[in-house]
Protein backbone atom coordinates (compact mmCIF):
# COMPACT_ATOMS: atom_id res chain seq x y z
CA UNK A 1 0.00 0.00 0.00
CA UNK A 2 1.80 3.37 -0.84
CA UNK A 3 1.55 5.88 1.93
CA UNK A 4 0.42 8.87 -0.20
CA UNK A 5 1.51 11.62 2.57
CA UNK A 6 4.96 10.15 2.28
CA UNK A 7 5.07 10.24 -1.69
CA UNK A 8 3.98 13.86 -1.41
CA UNK A 9 6.43 14.73 0.95
CA UNK A 10 9.35 13.15 -0.99
CA UNK A 11 7.80 14.86 -4.01
CA UNK A 12 8.19 18.48 -2.01
CA UNK A 13 11.21 18.09 -0.96
CA UNK A 14 12.12 16.41 -4.32
CA UNK A 15 10.82 19.23 -6.18
CA UNK A 16 12.17 21.94 -3.96
CA UNK A 17 15.73 20.12 -4.11
CA UNK A 18 15.62 20.27 -7.87
CA UNK A 19 14.27 24.03 -8.22
CA UNK A 20 16.96 24.81 -5.82
CA UNK A 21 19.71 23.39 -8.24
CA UNK A 22 18.22 24.55 -11.74
CA UNK A 23 18.25 28.16 -10.31
CA UNK A 24 22.11 27.89 -8.89
CA UNK A 25 22.65 26.65 -12.45
CA UNK A 26 21.39 29.63 -14.06
CA UNK A 27 22.32 32.07 -11.60
CA UNK A 28 26.30 30.80 -12.06
CA UNK A 29 25.86 31.45 -15.85
CA UNK A 30 24.54 34.67 -15.58
CA UNK A 31 27.42 35.53 -13.09
CA UNK A 32 29.91 33.65 -15.07
CA UNK A 33 28.79 35.92 -18.36
CA UNK A 34 28.78 39.32 -16.09
CA UNK A 35 32.47 37.99 -14.92
CA UNK A 36 33.74 37.64 -18.31
CA UNK A 37 32.20 40.68 -19.48
CA UNK A 38 29.10 38.98 -22.22
CA UNK A 39 26.40 40.46 -20.61
CA UNK A 40 26.35 44.31 -20.73
CA UNK A 41 25.06 46.69 -18.07
CA UNK A 42 21.32 46.99 -17.03
CA UNK A 43 19.66 49.45 -18.63
CA UNK A 44 17.46 50.74 -15.54
CA UNK A 45 14.95 52.30 -18.04
CA UNK A 46 13.76 49.60 -19.28
CA UNK A 47 13.56 47.28 -16.75
CA UNK A 48 11.41 50.18 -14.96
CA UNK A 49 9.18 49.58 -18.00
CA UNK A 50 9.79 45.48 -17.31
CA UNK A 51 8.25 45.79 -13.67
CA UNK A 52 5.37 48.18 -14.84
CA UNK A 53 4.53 45.35 -17.65
CA UNK A 54 4.51 42.47 -14.71
CA UNK A 55 2.64 44.17 -12.67
CA UNK A 56 0.03 45.42 -15.05
CA UNK A 57 -0.01 41.65 -16.12
CA UNK A 58 -0.67 40.45 -12.38
CA UNK A 59 -3.51 43.31 -12.50
CA UNK A 60 -5.11 41.40 -15.58
CA UNK A 61 -5.02 38.20 -14.47
CA UNK A 62 -6.80 39.20 -10.78
CA UNK A 63 -9.04 40.99 -13.12
CA UNK A 64 -9.97 37.76 -14.61
CA UNK A 65 -10.01 35.82 -11.88
CA UNK A 66 -12.93 38.44 -10.41
CA UNK A 67 -14.35 37.78 -13.62
CA UNK A 68 -14.72 34.08 -13.23
CA UNK A 69 -16.88 34.78 -9.90
CA UNK A 70 -19.45 37.42 -11.38
CA UNK A 71 -19.88 35.26 -13.94
CA UNK A 72 -21.02 32.54 -11.75
CA UNK A 73 -23.29 34.95 -9.60
CA UNK A 74 -20.65 35.99 -7.02
CA UNK A 75 -19.80 39.95 -6.94
CA UNK A 76 -16.38 40.70 -4.91
CA UNK A 77 -15.48 44.72 -5.17
CA UNK A 78 -12.41 44.54 -7.00
CA UNK A 79 -10.39 46.98 -4.54
CA UNK A 80 -11.07 44.51 -1.74
CA UNK A 81 -10.01 40.98 -3.66
CA UNK A 82 -6.63 42.85 -5.19
CA UNK A 83 -5.00 42.39 -1.59
CA UNK A 84 -6.23 39.28 -0.56
CA UNK A 85 -5.33 37.81 -3.82
CA UNK A 86 -2.00 38.58 -3.98
CA UNK A 87 -1.24 38.13 -0.20
CA UNK A 88 -2.67 34.72 -0.19
CA UNK A 89 -1.01 33.83 -3.35
CA UNK A 90 2.50 34.02 -2.02
CA UNK A 91 2.36 30.64 -0.17
CA UNK A 92 3.19 29.34 -3.52
CA UNK A 93 6.80 30.18 -2.93
CA UNK A 94 6.76 28.07 0.28
CA UNK A 95 7.85 24.29 -0.54
CA UNK A 96 5.09 21.67 -0.44
CA UNK A 97 2.19 24.75 -0.89
CA UNK A 98 0.79 23.78 -4.12
CA UNK A 99 -0.27 27.03 -5.92
CA UNK A 100 -1.45 29.02 -3.16
CA UNK A 101 -4.82 28.09 -3.94
CA UNK A 102 -5.93 26.96 -1.03
CA UNK A 103 -4.98 29.89 1.02
CA UNK A 104 -6.77 31.73 -1.23
CA UNK A 105 -9.70 29.09 -0.87
CA UNK A 106 -9.81 30.02 3.41
CA UNK A 107 -9.17 33.39 3.16
CA UNK A 108 -12.37 33.86 0.98
CA UNK A 109 -14.48 31.27 3.54
CA UNK A 110 -13.13 33.94 6.39
CA UNK A 111 -13.67 37.31 4.54
CA UNK A 112 -16.71 36.37 1.99
CA UNK A 113 -18.44 33.27 3.86
CA UNK A 114 -17.86 31.96 0.02
CA UNK A 115 -17.54 27.95 0.49
CA UNK A 116 -14.65 26.00 -0.37
CA UNK A 117 -16.24 23.95 -3.01
CA UNK A 118 -17.05 26.99 -5.13
CA UNK A 119 -13.62 29.14 -4.37
CA UNK A 120 -11.93 25.75 -5.58
CA UNK A 121 -13.89 25.70 -8.43
CA UNK A 122 -13.03 28.86 -9.64
CA UNK A 123 -9.52 28.32 -9.29
CA UNK A 124 -10.29 25.34 -10.94
CA UNK A 125 -11.62 26.93 -13.49
CA UNK A 126 -8.44 30.07 -13.11
CA UNK A 127 -6.39 26.98 -13.66
CA UNK A 128 -7.60 25.69 -17.23
CA UNK A 129 -7.61 29.50 -18.54
CA UNK A 130 -4.10 30.19 -17.27
CA UNK A 131 -3.16 27.02 -18.79
CA UNK A 132 -5.02 27.17 -22.41
CA UNK A 133 -4.28 30.78 -22.56
CA UNK A 134 -0.49 29.63 -21.65
CA UNK A 135 -1.09 27.08 -24.48
CA UNK A 136 -3.00 29.27 -27.21
CA UNK A 137 -0.14 32.12 -26.90
CA UNK A 138 3.18 28.95 -26.18
CA UNK A 139 1.41 26.84 -29.16
CA UNK A 140 3.24 29.45 -31.10
CA UNK A 141 6.93 28.00 -30.34
CA UNK A 142 5.90 25.21 -33.01
CA UNK A 143 5.47 27.12 -35.61
CA UNK A 144 8.75 29.45 -34.99
CA UNK A 145 10.00 26.11 -34.71
CA UNK A 146 8.90 24.53 -37.70
CA UNK A 147 7.50 27.60 -40.07
CA UNK A 148 4.12 24.86 -40.69
CA UNK A 149 1.57 27.03 -41.43
CA UNK A 150 -0.88 24.30 -40.55
CA UNK A 151 0.35 24.80 -36.65
CA UNK A 152 -0.96 28.28 -36.99
CA UNK A 153 -4.57 26.60 -36.52
CA UNK A 154 -3.69 25.36 -32.68
CA UNK A 155 -4.21 28.34 -31.17
CA UNK A 156 -7.47 29.45 -32.97
CA UNK A 157 -8.68 25.46 -32.55
CA UNK A 158 -7.81 25.30 -28.63
CA UNK A 159 -10.36 27.41 -26.79
CA UNK A 160 -13.56 26.40 -28.62
CA UNK A 161 -12.04 23.27 -27.86
CA UNK A 162 -11.81 23.97 -24.42
CA UNK A 163 -15.28 25.45 -23.99
CA UNK A 164 -16.87 22.56 -25.56
CA UNK A 165 -15.26 20.09 -23.35
CA UNK A 166 -15.89 22.33 -20.11
CA UNK A 167 -19.95 22.30 -21.19
CA UNK A 168 -19.67 18.49 -21.80
CA UNK A 169 -18.10 17.77 -18.38
CA UNK A 170 -21.02 20.12 -16.72
CA UNK A 171 -23.48 17.66 -18.22
CA UNK A 172 -21.73 14.36 -17.07
CA UNK A 173 -22.48 12.67 -13.56
CA UNK A 174 -19.19 13.90 -12.49
CA UNK A 175 -19.94 17.68 -12.89
CA UNK A 176 -22.89 16.58 -10.84
CA UNK A 177 -21.48 15.25 -8.38
CA UNK A 178 -18.99 17.98 -7.68
CA UNK A 179 -21.94 20.94 -8.51
CA UNK A 180 -19.69 21.64 -10.97
CA UNK A 181 -22.68 22.32 -13.72
CA UNK A 182 -24.83 23.99 -10.74
CA UNK A 183 -21.94 27.17 -10.54
CA UNK A 184 -21.32 26.21 -14.32
CA UNK A 185 -23.21 29.13 -16.06
CA UNK A 186 -20.74 30.52 -18.12
CA UNK A 187 -21.84 31.14 -21.81
CA UNK A 188 -19.59 31.60 -24.75
CA UNK A 189 -19.52 35.46 -24.51
CA UNK A 190 -18.56 35.16 -20.55
CA UNK A 191 -16.13 32.86 -21.80
CA UNK A 192 -14.77 34.60 -24.10
CA UNK A 193 -14.32 37.81 -22.10
CA UNK A 194 -12.34 35.61 -19.18
CA UNK A 195 -10.47 34.28 -22.01
CA UNK A 196 -9.55 37.89 -23.57
CA UNK A 197 -8.58 39.26 -20.23
CA UNK A 198 -6.25 36.11 -19.67
CA UNK A 199 -4.96 36.58 -22.94
CA UNK A 200 -4.01 40.18 -22.36
CA UNK A 201 -2.35 39.65 -19.13
CA UNK A 202 -0.43 37.12 -20.82
CA UNK A 203 0.94 39.32 -23.69
CA UNK A 204 1.76 42.16 -20.93
CA UNK A 205 4.07 39.21 -19.08
CA UNK A 206 5.58 39.10 -23.19
CA UNK A 207 6.26 42.62 -23.38
CA UNK A 208 7.64 42.80 -19.70
CA UNK A 209 10.04 40.09 -20.79
CA UNK A 210 10.98 42.09 -24.00
CA UNK A 211 11.99 44.87 -21.91
CA UNK A 212 14.33 42.45 -19.57
CA UNK A 213 16.18 41.34 -23.13
CA UNK A 214 16.25 45.05 -23.96
CA UNK A 215 17.91 45.93 -20.56
CA UNK A 216 20.62 44.04 -21.94
CA UNK A 217 21.24 46.97 -24.55
CA UNK A 218 21.02 44.09 -26.98
CA UNK A 219 17.59 45.01 -28.95
CA UNK A 220 17.79 48.25 -30.77
CA UNK A 221 13.91 47.94 -32.12
CA UNK A 222 11.16 45.67 -31.88
CA UNK A 223 8.24 44.28 -34.35
CA UNK A 224 5.21 42.47 -34.10
CA UNK A 225 6.59 38.81 -34.92
CA UNK A 226 9.48 39.36 -32.40
CA UNK A 227 6.91 40.70 -29.66
CA UNK A 228 4.34 37.40 -30.62
CA UNK A 229 7.67 34.95 -30.50
CA UNK A 230 8.97 36.03 -27.27
CA UNK A 231 5.35 36.29 -25.84
CA UNK A 232 5.31 32.50 -27.11
CA UNK A 233 8.61 32.10 -25.15
CA UNK A 234 7.46 33.15 -21.90
CA UNK A 235 3.74 31.18 -21.98
CA UNK A 236 5.68 28.34 -23.26
CA UNK A 237 8.19 28.22 -20.25
CA UNK A 238 5.35 29.38 -17.99
CA UNK A 239 3.36 26.15 -19.00
CA UNK A 240 6.13 23.88 -17.96
CA UNK A 241 6.73 25.27 -14.78
CA UNK A 242 2.73 25.23 -14.36
CA UNK A 243 3.08 21.19 -15.04
CA UNK A 244 5.77 20.32 -12.56
CA UNK A 245 3.73 21.35 -10.20
CA UNK A 246 5.72 19.95 -6.97
CA UNK A 247 8.31 22.52 -7.48
CA UNK A 248 7.32 25.37 -5.42
CA UNK A 249 6.31 28.70 -7.99
CA UNK A 250 7.97 26.78 -11.01
CA UNK A 251 10.91 28.60 -9.88
CA UNK A 252 14.30 27.10 -11.43
CA UNK A 253 12.68 24.79 -14.07
CA UNK A 254 10.84 27.99 -15.65
CA UNK A 255 14.21 29.90 -15.67
CA UNK A 256 15.58 26.51 -17.33
CA UNK A 257 12.90 26.04 -20.71
CA UNK A 258 13.28 29.96 -20.74
CA UNK A 259 17.26 29.91 -21.24
CA UNK A 260 16.74 27.35 -23.42
CA UNK A 261 14.24 29.04 -25.55
CA UNK A 262 16.05 32.28 -25.67
CA UNK A 263 19.50 30.42 -26.82
CA UNK A 264 17.67 28.35 -29.18
CA UNK A 265 14.85 30.39 -30.85
CA UNK A 266 16.30 33.82 -30.46
CA UNK A 267 20.05 32.52 -30.43
CA UNK A 268 21.29 34.18 -27.44
CA UNK A 269 24.23 33.48 -25.73
CA UNK A 270 23.68 30.97 -22.86
CA UNK A 271 24.95 33.35 -20.16
CA UNK A 272 22.95 36.20 -21.56
CA UNK A 273 20.17 34.11 -21.64
CA UNK A 274 20.49 32.86 -18.06
CA UNK A 275 21.11 36.66 -17.09
CA UNK A 276 17.53 37.69 -18.63
CA UNK A 277 15.69 34.37 -17.05
CA UNK A 278 16.79 35.50 -13.81
CA UNK A 279 16.00 39.43 -14.21
CA UNK A 280 12.74 38.14 -15.39
CA UNK A 281 12.05 36.05 -12.46
CA UNK A 282 12.98 38.78 -10.26
CA UNK A 283 11.33 41.10 -12.23
CA UNK A 284 7.74 38.99 -11.24
CA UNK A 285 8.48 39.00 -8.13
CA UNK A 286 9.00 42.80 -7.47
CA UNK A 287 5.75 42.96 -9.19
CA UNK A 288 3.81 40.92 -6.76
CA UNK A 289 5.21 42.91 -4.05
CA UNK A 290 4.43 46.16 -5.61
CA UNK A 291 1.11 44.89 -6.31
CA UNK A 292 1.05 44.02 -2.97
CA UNK A 293 1.70 46.90 -1.65
CA UNK A 294 -0.76 49.14 -3.90
CA UNK A 295 -3.16 46.67 -2.64
CA UNK A 296 -2.65 47.32 0.81
CA UNK A 297 -3.19 51.36 0.33
CA UNK A 298 -5.81 50.87 -1.45
CA UNK A 299 -7.92 47.96 0.46
CA UNK A 300 -10.96 49.35 2.82
CA UNK A 301 -10.16 48.92 6.71
CA UNK A 302 -11.89 45.65 7.00
CA UNK A 303 -11.48 44.73 9.96
CA UNK A 304 -12.22 40.96 9.38
CA UNK A 305 -9.88 41.08 6.41
CA UNK A 306 -7.12 42.83 9.12
CA UNK A 307 -8.53 39.77 11.62
CA UNK A 308 -7.76 37.27 8.73
CA UNK A 309 -3.74 38.56 8.01
CA UNK A 310 -2.93 38.50 12.49
CA UNK A 311 -4.23 35.02 12.16
CA UNK A 312 -1.84 34.04 9.24
CA UNK A 313 1.21 35.68 10.71
CA UNK B 1 -8.57 58.62 -3.61
CA UNK B 2 -5.65 60.03 -1.05
CA UNK B 3 -4.04 56.78 -1.96
CA UNK B 4 -4.41 56.70 -5.47
CA UNK B 5 -2.60 59.98 -5.46
CA UNK B 6 -0.04 58.53 -3.07
CA UNK B 7 0.43 55.26 -5.51
CA UNK B 8 0.47 57.77 -8.46
CA UNK B 9 3.15 60.11 -7.19
CA UNK B 10 5.10 57.06 -6.32
CA UNK B 11 5.06 55.33 -9.63
CA UNK B 12 6.25 58.80 -10.66
CA UNK B 13 9.22 59.26 -8.41
CA UNK B 14 10.36 55.67 -9.63
CA UNK B 15 10.45 56.74 -13.47
CA UNK B 16 12.01 59.97 -12.93
CA UNK B 17 14.81 57.66 -10.54
CA UNK B 18 14.89 55.01 -13.32
CA UNK B 19 15.48 58.25 -16.03
CA UNK B 20 18.18 59.28 -13.99
CA UNK B 21 19.91 56.39 -12.85
CA UNK B 22 19.84 55.31 -16.74
CA UNK B 23 21.75 57.94 -17.78
CA UNK B 24 24.81 56.11 -16.48
CA UNK B 25 24.06 53.12 -18.99
CA UNK B 26 26.18 52.85 -21.43
CA UNK B 27 25.31 50.28 -25.26
CA UNK B 28 28.65 48.38 -24.62
CA UNK B 29 29.37 45.29 -22.83
CA UNK B 30 32.89 45.95 -21.86
CA UNK B 31 33.45 48.20 -19.02
CA UNK B 32 34.06 51.92 -19.23
CA UNK B 33 37.70 52.60 -20.13
CA UNK B 34 38.72 49.43 -21.32
CA UNK B 35 38.83 48.05 -24.75
CA UNK B 36 38.20 44.37 -26.34
CA UNK B 37 41.24 44.39 -28.07
CA UNK B 38 43.10 45.09 -24.89
CA UNK B 39 40.85 42.80 -22.93
CA UNK B 40 41.80 39.50 -25.10
CA UNK B 41 43.84 37.05 -22.65
CA UNK B 42 45.29 33.52 -23.65
CA UNK B 43 44.53 31.47 -20.32
CA UNK B 44 46.79 29.09 -22.06
CA UNK B 45 49.36 28.36 -25.24
CA UNK B 46 46.63 25.92 -26.34
CA UNK B 47 44.05 28.82 -26.75
CA UNK B 48 43.91 31.47 -29.56
CA UNK B 49 42.01 34.70 -30.00
CA UNK B 50 40.59 36.91 -32.91
CA UNK B 51 40.08 40.46 -33.08
CA UNK B 52 38.86 43.17 -35.34
CA UNK B 53 36.44 46.21 -35.87
CA UNK B 54 32.66 46.30 -37.02
CA UNK B 55 32.27 49.72 -39.31
CA UNK B 56 28.75 50.54 -40.10
CA UNK B 57 27.30 53.34 -41.99
CA UNK B 58 25.69 54.98 -39.18
CA UNK B 59 27.13 54.07 -35.73
CA UNK B 60 23.97 53.49 -34.25
CA UNK B 61 23.25 50.43 -36.45
CA UNK B 62 26.23 48.64 -34.29
CA UNK B 63 24.07 48.93 -31.31
CA UNK B 64 22.59 45.65 -29.54
CA UNK B 65 25.18 43.35 -32.23
CA UNK B 66 26.36 39.70 -31.38
CA UNK B 67 29.24 38.28 -32.29
CA UNK B 68 30.03 34.83 -32.51
CA UNK B 69 32.50 32.19 -34.02
CA UNK B 70 30.41 29.52 -35.74
CA UNK B 71 31.65 26.58 -37.42
CA UNK B 72 32.45 26.34 -41.08
CA UNK B 73 29.96 24.22 -43.39
CA UNK B 74 30.67 22.94 -46.98
CA UNK B 75 27.99 22.72 -49.49
CA UNK B 76 27.53 20.54 -52.26
CA UNK B 77 28.88 22.94 -54.77
CA UNK B 78 32.02 23.50 -52.60
CA UNK B 79 31.17 26.65 -51.10
CA UNK B 80 31.63 27.47 -47.77
CA UNK B 81 29.06 28.44 -45.26
CA UNK B 82 28.40 29.41 -41.53
CA UNK B 83 26.41 27.29 -38.60
CA UNK B 84 25.79 28.59 -35.30
CA UNK B 85 25.12 26.91 -32.49
CA UNK B 86 24.53 29.10 -29.37
CA UNK B 87 25.46 26.94 -27.03
CA UNK B 88 28.64 26.30 -27.90
CA UNK B 89 29.75 28.91 -30.12
CA UNK B 90 32.56 31.53 -28.58
CA UNK B 91 30.80 34.63 -28.03
CA UNK B 92 32.59 37.93 -28.74
CA UNK B 93 33.04 40.95 -26.62
CA UNK B 94 32.03 43.59 -27.98
CA UNK B 95 32.16 47.59 -27.88
CA UNK B 96 29.20 49.17 -30.06
CA UNK B 97 30.45 52.89 -29.28
CA UNK B 98 33.97 51.75 -31.09
CA UNK B 99 33.12 48.29 -33.08
CA UNK B 100 35.53 46.63 -32.01
CA UNK B 101 35.23 42.93 -30.58
CA UNK B 102 37.80 39.89 -29.51
CA UNK B 103 37.38 36.32 -29.00
CA UNK B 104 39.76 35.21 -26.44
CA UNK B 105 40.54 31.35 -25.48
CA UNK B 106 39.99 29.89 -28.53
CA UNK B 107 40.00 26.40 -29.15
CA UNK B 108 42.67 26.29 -32.62
CA UNK B 109 40.35 25.82 -35.66
CA UNK B 110 38.44 27.32 -38.46
CA UNK B 111 35.59 29.59 -37.83
CA UNK B 112 32.93 32.01 -39.50
CA UNK B 113 31.94 35.49 -38.14
CA UNK B 114 28.49 36.04 -37.47
CA UNK B 115 26.64 38.67 -36.88
CA UNK B 116 23.65 38.71 -34.78
CA UNK B 117 21.10 40.99 -34.11
CA UNK B 118 18.10 39.43 -31.69
CA UNK B 119 14.78 40.91 -33.41
CA UNK B 120 16.39 40.67 -37.38
CA UNK B 121 18.56 37.26 -37.26
CA UNK B 122 21.87 36.48 -38.11
CA UNK B 123 24.57 36.79 -41.10
CA UNK B 124 28.05 35.23 -41.49
CA UNK B 125 30.59 37.53 -42.99
CA UNK B 126 31.00 36.46 -46.61
CA UNK B 127 33.66 37.07 -49.51
CA UNK B 128 32.67 38.88 -52.93
CA UNK B 129 32.40 35.51 -54.24
CA UNK B 130 29.05 34.87 -51.86
CA UNK B 131 31.11 32.55 -49.95
CA UNK B 132 31.77 32.93 -45.85
CA UNK B 133 35.08 33.80 -44.84
CA UNK B 134 37.25 31.07 -43.16
CA UNK B 135 38.75 32.39 -39.76
CA UNK B 136 41.87 29.98 -39.15
CA UNK B 137 42.54 30.37 -35.17
CA UNK B 138 46.20 28.99 -34.09
CA UNK B 139 47.49 28.48 -30.97
CA UNK B 140 48.66 31.24 -28.63
CA UNK B 141 48.31 33.84 -31.92
CA UNK B 142 45.66 36.42 -32.25
CA UNK B 143 44.03 36.52 -34.96
CA UNK B 144 43.30 40.35 -36.76
CA UNK B 145 40.84 40.04 -38.45
CA UNK B 146 40.87 44.62 -39.42
CA UNK B 147 37.97 46.49 -39.77
CA UNK B 148 34.60 44.54 -41.35
CA UNK B 149 32.61 46.83 -43.09
CA UNK B 150 29.03 45.41 -42.46
CA UNK B 151 26.30 46.73 -44.12
CA UNK B 152 23.07 44.99 -42.36
CA UNK B 153 21.04 42.54 -42.49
Amino acid sequence: MIDKKKVRSLLQIAGSIIGLILIMIQIKNGILGFKENQVGFLNVRYLFFSLLFATIALFFQILGWNKIFSFIGINLPLRKVLFGYTFTFLPRYIPGTIWGYLTRSEWLLKIYDIPYKTSIFVSFMEMIIIFITNLVLGSFIFYYSTKNLLLLLIPIILPFFTFILIKYLSTRPIGNKYVINNYLRLNFSSWSIIFFIFIISWIFYGIGLIFSISSFSIVEKIDLNFVLLVTSINSFSWIIGFIVFFIPAGIGIRETILNYLLINLLFLPVNLSSSIAITNRIITLFAELILLICSYFLKPNNPNLNGFLKSNN
Amino acid sequence: MKNIYRILSTLFLLFTLSNCTSKIDNNQNVENNSSPHDSIALSSDIFGAVKGTIQTEEPTDRIGLILYLGEVITDSNGMFGGFLNPETAPVAIYDSTSGEFAFSNVQPGEYSLIIHEVVLGGQALMDENGSVVIILVEQGLITDLGIISFTGF
